[in-house]
């Protein structure tokens, strides 16, 4: 039987969710019968190929994470989106609360350790959007595995569920928004 | 004195804010100087109701009206008319088909039609002079309840009367003084909702201005029958001359002994005391209205308990609308019968309509229930101005729906208007042509109810939010079908969730145009294009070559400068990219040389509808 | 319960009882049907604002909020359908759409009844854009702050400051999306008329309302609860502290005990916890090294000059197992042993006041020389419910306005005697009042009303105290007037009560020449204490402080007592003459022991063969002395 293709990417997340994906520990030997990751930040292989499960940690911040995000989505049959950021906003969307400039000034000019900052500029570095958006509001999402990050047993049973080709629930003890 | 002449000049609001308080200098002027002072009696009324034809003046006993009366007109009619006895033809109605020049009003056929009940007096007496309403036969059906009446019998005479509230919701008025009547309670109030607070609707405003005694008649009669001694008469803000009135008239009625203690010497006391509103919709509700009386946030609570049973400071209290007291007095002195003979099986009695939008013939009517929409608009309305083509009416204000075509000969009454998903509401009436865009009416009312929800529950304080946003993604073109299905899952749970009536019917216009013009939602959504060239995102403004004539006035109004002279050419170009389609050029246009066009013009990210957040 | 008022409901299919007059929510709750809420509080007046509750009613078409529509016999409810579950998610997604509802950087995370939910109908994602409106944070009050970001407008903060505190500071201003909690229309906390009861913290379920001191030093979930009572003052309310490591983090009111249910003020909830303030954890007696060494210094320097007083400087919040000890020791001394309390007066009349019930019954309520919003918050809320709902009106005769005069009816400069006159002497008439304020006082007298004159006899700011006199309260009982002393400090009807003619006011003492001064600090941290201290000691021979933080002045002899928190299990008596029990919350700090034991042991060591008394005893000993006293005052 051949093995489901999965590709994840991060956006505006810290790798956390990532982090605790490799937490099911042995569990990945299990999966890995099963599941072949293929474009991810764990692989480093740059291009997405055409996968059946898509895996997005961190929220929409800027507009690079749109495209990454949209060409994820139309080369994956299911969209999962892992974390709180990518399922709410997490702690990205922290910053919808200040005025995007004065988010980038606290961010390179006055945060204490900083000598002489400077907001960069250029062509080739993406800008912010306005708000830090979970990204169901750009694209359809098929399924979420909310925590902050989830466990290393709550990413296993999302997989093994999607795998047996069922939505993962999230019943009361399960589910977390921290 | 004996006046040979009465002027009735008409002060209603609509006649005052086009000047009717100049008119009316005017003519005293002239009336002085032409020696008529001692014949001719100027009298200032409430509204007459074609407010379309304002400044009014009537004079009777000639019966002769004249419309738009400028200052200058009304010196011409003293001099002419009542001087010289010759009517003055400049200021006459023209009958729209035969344009034959009409001189009395009967003859008009915005009134033939209307049968005033509620208005009987509007428009023929001087609302701060009590004696004309005596005089008409004013306080006599309170006589007759005092003295020849048991509160029971009252109660049974609008039972046969089958008259129910006119406020919006229908409830069957006796069914209610009964309840009152019946309840247990230290002390029992009596309210007048004159919170009127539907955009475009003033049946209520016209009545408390024209004729507040009928209101303060029948609540007397009202706080005798239930077993209250003190009423409270709720007014919007909004409207001082009303408020103003009715205290003159509560004034006067005290002075005559008409309320107060020991009324017409019958040992019964009521006392009436105006509550002046704050500028919320939400307190036309009538858990909210009574705690905006008891002085604290309006705000509505649950019910039950129903203010019938519990309201103001826990008593048994009677709440009905302005309309639905004003057709006390005549059920009183006519008999319930009488009334239920007017109207329809399920509806008795009138209904006053506020016509206003595409309609020629603006202003007031008063119509028996069963009247059929086409009648009003077409007949009693005069049709849509231009010849343009009637595309739907709106009821119920923020809380209801739209009537479309088919449904023109529908019967006017509740139970009808329910059941094709608008509803008859306090009178509202508002008339779209093909003009009109279903998506940007259904808009303006959600908006309406956003900027008004008082807060309370979260379905309506942020639920209306969430459909309002929907919305504007499908004005802008940006929706797609997963927007719309969400529309209707969320109204479908604001309705059913929200806590109060503004809540539950902020949906209504939402989902009644997408009802009957769903059509126009997916041109919407899946042509990005409004049909009726009046969403924005979705229009451009372009110049007819062949039709400019190069004057360059559209490129003088420009308010964003993005029209210029083509070189060489008397021919003026619209740029369209950065245009804001405001219309300005349009407006101004002396040929018409400026059309709009419904294209799929890609929106600048920066012009975005979504971007103001 | 009549067989009348019983009425049958079917609930999800479950036959299931209730009594009239109950909402379908409080039988469903009774019958353990769950039904989620938010805005709903027991405590609080309910306005089915948050529409969780809803239920469906059979030959209804509408959904009806189960905490506002009174059950009917017969009635067929369903409160779990797929459609109740499916509206309830979205109205949970709203509330999170409209603020700040993110999670991971809340303090509340872990006890918020809006993420609860959120768990409960299984949220996954929020199905509706995020609004992010940009709300304000003040943080002007120094015990807690208010992030309107996190607020989801439940009102319970309102409710409970304007229904249980009494003062209203809190309420809605603006209107739909721009509704927002304001804090007396648009001022900051801190400048507000707030209290600082914390009681709208308490009752706040999300994180909007959050105390400053616990913030980020433990979750609920992280710390250990106890019940005890409050050190404050002499209500005595129950309160729940939380610790962690052993430190009370956290102080709430017990919703389980009956005189404050819930409530408590900021004595109780704020300054009971001290921090920033080193402790005393072994004794510091000369050169001596532990206790045994230490205690035979003392009590060989406590002999040193026997021809002088030895005063034992008890404070209010003394324990009646160490009072009885306290009176051992005494004993033990000598006669020239007495006691006398450190931070408070003594009270004039040591009997219990009449109970609470005497401020529920009472129509007309006289303040008379007392201030209790600032000596016991608590009562002080419940005067303010009972007037602010008009069900009794308040009449105050303090010469300075106190925070209760804004409510009053009346306010008159009148003394004990004159207010004693009032009730007996028909004609009489305090001079000086005008028209209005004659009118409304011969209205007060002439009714059938119940009157409740509220006094702490409590000297004014020129030392002069006006009492009521044995006669004056014969004048009020013949009257039918009931009369309520409130006692100053937490545990001082008590003492006076054990102690009785052995305690003596402090100010005879100060600048004394006194033998020695064992004076009993404990975990006061008032500066007026060790100005008391000082002016006790000035001339004192030999000053041992018993004490649990360290002093700026250094002393002779230092023995490291328990804080409230640490002591007990104890009692004292409130002012009702309620028994409150003193629970140990977290484990003693260093060597530190409970006063009760210093004191035995002081006593051992200087030959007292007296044992322990136990609680009963003690309860017993105080009911007779009380009878007798009252009996004398009859």
């Amino acid at each position: 039987m051949s093995k489901v293709p999965v590709a994840t990417v991060w956006l505006g997340g810290c790798s956390g969710c990532h982090m605790s994906f490799l937490d099911m520990d042995e569990r990945l030997m299990e999966l890995a019968e099963n599941i072949e990751i293929t474009s991810s930040p764990f692989t480093d292989v740059k291009e997405i190929p055409e996968v059946t499960i898509g895996i997005v940690e961190g929220t929409v911040c800027n507009n690079e994470n749109i495209e990454t995000l949209k060409d994820l989505r139309s080369k994956c049959k299911i969209l999962v989106a892992i974390g709180d950021c990518a399922a709410y906003g997490g702690i990205s969307s922290m910053r919808n609360w200040f005025p995007t400039h004065e988010v980038l000034r606290r961010a390179y000019i006055e945060t204490e350790s900083t000598v002489l900052g400077d907001i960069p500029e250029d062509r080739i570095l993406p800008k912010l959007i306005e708000r830090a958006r979970p990204i169901q509001e750009i694209v359809k999402v098929d399924a979420y595995i909310p925590g902050c990050p989830p466990s290393g047993d709550e990413i296993y049973y999302a997989i093994t569920e999607l795998l047996a080709g069922r939505i993962p629930v999230w019943e009361k003890g399960r589910i977390h928004y921290d | 004195m004996n006046y040979r002449t009465h002027a009735l000049l008409c002060a209603g609001a609509a006649c005052l804010s086009s000047g009717a308080d100049n008119v009316q200098a005017k003519l005293e002027e002239a009336i002085k100087e032409t020696g008529l002072s001692d014949e001719v009696k100027i009298v200032r009324t409430g509204c007459v109701g074609s407010c379309d034809l304002a400044p009014i003046l009537i004079i009777e006993p000639d019966s002769v009206f004249y419309q738009k009366v400028k200052p200058a007109d009304a010196e011409m009619i003293v001099r002419e008319h009542l001087l010289k006895g010759r009517i003055y033809e400049k200021n006459l109605i023209r009958d729209p088909d035969t344009r034959n020049l009409i001189t009395t009003h009967a003859d008009f056929a915005f009134f033939r039609k209307q049968m005033k009940i509620v208005l009987a007096n509007c428009g023929l007496i001087d609302p701060e002079n009590i004696r004309e309403y005596i005089a008409r036969d004013g306080y006599q059906a309170l006589g007759k309840v005092l003295s020849e009446m048991e509160p029971e019998e009252v109660i049974e005479e609008l039972e046969t009367s089958r008259l129910r509230g006119r406020g919006g919701a229908g409830f069957p008025t006796g069914r209610k003084w009964r309840f009152v009547h019946q309840a247990k309670g230290a002390a029992k109030y009596v309210v007048c909702n004159g919170d009127e607070g539907d955009p475009g609707a003033f049946m209520d405003r016209s009545v408390l201005e024209g004729d507040p005694h009928r209101v303060i008649e029948a609540m007397a009669i009202a706080g005798y029958t239930v077993g209250a001694q003190k009423g409270f008469l709720y007014i919007r803000a909004e409207y001082p001359l009303a408020i103003r009135r009715v205290e003159l008239a509560i004034r006067q009625a005290r002075e005559l002994g008409l309320l107060g203690r020991n009324i017409l010497e019958t040992g019964f006391n009521f006392d009436l005391e105006v509550r002046v509103g704050a500028g919320a919709f939400v307190c036309g509700e009538e858990t909210a209205l009574m705690a905006s009386i008891l002085g604290r946030r309006g705000m509505p609570m649950p019910r039950p308990p129903f203010p019938a049973i519990s309201g103001l400071w826990d008593c048994p209290t009677l709440i009905n609308n302005v309309e639905t007291y004003a057709n006390i007095v005549p059920i009183i002195m006519n008999g319930g019968a009488w009334f239920s003979r007017i109207g329809t099986e399920r509806s008795a009695g009138t209904k006053v309509f506020a016509l206003a939008g595409k309609i020629n013939n603006t202003g007031l009517v008063e119509v028996p229930m069963g009247t059929t929409l086409r009648e009003i608009i077409f007949e009693i309305g005069g049709g849509i101005p231009g010849g343009k083509r009637f595309k739907a009416a709106q009821t119920g204000g923020p809380s209801g729906g739209c009537i479309p075509e088919q449904y023109l000969d529908i019967s006017m009454e509740y139970d009808t208007l329910s059941a094709i998903g608008s509803m008859m509401g306090s009178g509202g009436l508002i008339v779209m042509d093909e003009d009109s865009c279903m998506v940007d009416v259904a808009k303006f009312f959600l908006e309406f109810c956003l900027d008004e929800s008082c807060g309370k529950c979260p379905p309506c304080r942020v639920g209306t939010q969430h459909i309002f946003r929907i919305l504007e993604k499908i004005s802008c073109g940006e929706a797609d079908h997963g927007d719309l299905a969400q529309l209707e899952e969320l109204a479908a749970m604001i309705r059913k969730m929200s806590l109060c009536g503004l809540g539950q019917t902020a949906p209504n216009p939402v989902l009644s145009t997408l009802r009957y013009f769903r059509d126009e939602y997916m041109a919407h959504i899946e042509e990005k294009r409004c049909p009726a060239k009046v969403c924005r995102a979705m229009v451009t403004y372009r110049i007819r070559k062949d039709t400019c004539i190069g004057c360059g006035l559209c490129a003088k109004v420009c308010p964003v400068n993005v029209i210029s002279k083509v070189e060489g050419q008397k021919l003026y170009v619209i740029d369209e990219t950065p245009c804001i389609r405001c219309g300005a050029c349009m407006d101004v246009c002396p040929v018409g040389a400026v059309i709009k066009e419904s294209v799929g013009t890609p929106v600048e990210e920066n012009e975005s509808c979504l971007s103001r957040v | 319960m009549s067989e009348s008022s019983v009425i049958h409901l079917t609930v999800n299919g479950q036959a299931v009882e209730g009594r009239r007059g109950q909402t379908i929510l409080e039988i469903c709750r009774a019958a353990g049907i769950y039904i989620p809420t938010l805005c709903y509080h027991p405590r609080l007046s309910v306005v089915a604002a948050c529409r969780m509750c809803m239920v469906e009613l059979e030959g209804n078409s509408k959904l009806q909020a189960s905490c506002s529509t009174p059950a009917a016999d017969g009635m067929v409810i369903r409160t779990d359908t797929e459609h109740l579950h499916e509206y309830r998610r979205l109205n949970l997604e709203f509330l999170f759409s409209e603020r700040n509802h993110i999670c991971p950087f809340c303090e509340s995370s872990g006890a918020c009844d809006l993420q609860r939910l959120g768990y409960e109908h299984k949220m996954e994602s929020v199905r509706v854009e995020y609004l992010a409106p940009r709300l304000p944070t003040d943080l002007s009050s120094v015990c807690f702050g208010l992030d309107h970001n996190r607020c989801i407008l439940c009102t319970r903060c309102i409710r409970v400051c304007d229904e249980i505190e009494g003062v209203h500071t809190l309420d809605l201003t603006g209107r739909g999306g721009k509704a927002m909690i304001g804090v007396d229309l648009h001022t900051d906390f801190g400048e507000s008329t707030c209290t600082l009861c914390g009681a709208c913290v308490q009752v706040c379920p999300t994180g909007a309302l959050y105390d400053k001191l616990p913030a980020y030093r433990g979750r609920p979930q992280d710390l250990e609860s106890v019940a005890t009572t409050c050190p404050g003052c002499s209500v005595g309310c129950g309160l729940i502290a939380q610790t962690r490591y052993g430190q009370v983090i956290r102080v709430l009111g017990d919703e389980n005990c009956p005189i404050n249910r819930g409530h408590t003020c900021r004595i109780g909830r704020y300054d009971s916890v001290v921090i920033g303030r080193k402790r005393v954890e072994h004794p510091q007696v000369d050169s001596a090294q532990g206790w045994d060494s230490a205690l035979a210094f003392c009590k060989q320097h406590l002999l040193a000059d026997r021809q002088k007083k030895i005063v034992l400087a008890l404070n209010s919040r003394t324990t009646l197992e160490a009072c009885v000890e306290a009176r051992n020791l005494l004993d033990t001394l000598g006669d020239n042993a007495i006691a006398t309390l450190l931070d408070t007066d003594l009270p004039p009349q040591p009997v219990p006041a009449p109970g609470f019930d005497a401020i529920q019954k009472a129509d007309v309520i006289w303040l008379v020389n007392c201030a209790p919003t600032r000596y016991v918050p608590v009562l002080a809320s419940m005067l303010r419910r009972r007037v602010r709902k008009r069900q009794a009106r308040l009449i105050v005769c303090t010469r300075r306005a106190i925070e209760l005069s804004r409510y009053a009816e009346l306010l008159l400069d009148l003394g004990p005697d004159e207010v004693a006159a009032l009730f007996t002497n028909r004609d009489f008439l305090p001079s000086g009042l005008d028209e209005h304020s004659i009118r409304l006082l011969r209205e007060c007298l002439q009714g059938n009303h119940q009157h409740l004159v509220i006094t702490s006899d409590r000297p004014d700011r020129r030392g002069r105290t006006k009492v009521f006199a044995d006669e004056h309260r014969k004048a009020l009982r013949n009257a039918g007037v009931d009369l309520f002393h409130i006692t100053v400090g937490t545990n001082t009807l008590g003492i006076a009560a054990l102690l009785g003619d052995r305690l003596v006011d402090r100010k005879d003492l100060f600048c004394r020449e006194l033998g020695a001064v064992v004076a009993v600090v404990g975990d006061l941290v008032d500066e007026r204490v060790p100005a008391a201290l000082k002016s006790l000691t000035e001339k004192a021979g030999f000053v041992l402080v018993l004490t649990s933080y360290e002093m700026e002045e250094p002393s002779q002899a230092v023995l490291p007592m328990m804080t409230w928190w640490e002591d007990g299990p104890a009692h004292v008596v409130n002012l009702i003459g309620n028994i409150r029990p003193v629970v140990p919350v977290g484990p003693p700090r260093g060597d530190a022991r409970p006063l009760a034991d210093i004191l035995h042991a002081l006593a051992v060591a200087l030959g007292s063969k007296a044992t322990r008394r136990n609680i009963d005893s003690i309860r017993e000993e105080l009911a007779q002395t009380w009878s007798k006293r009252e009996e004398v005052a009859r």
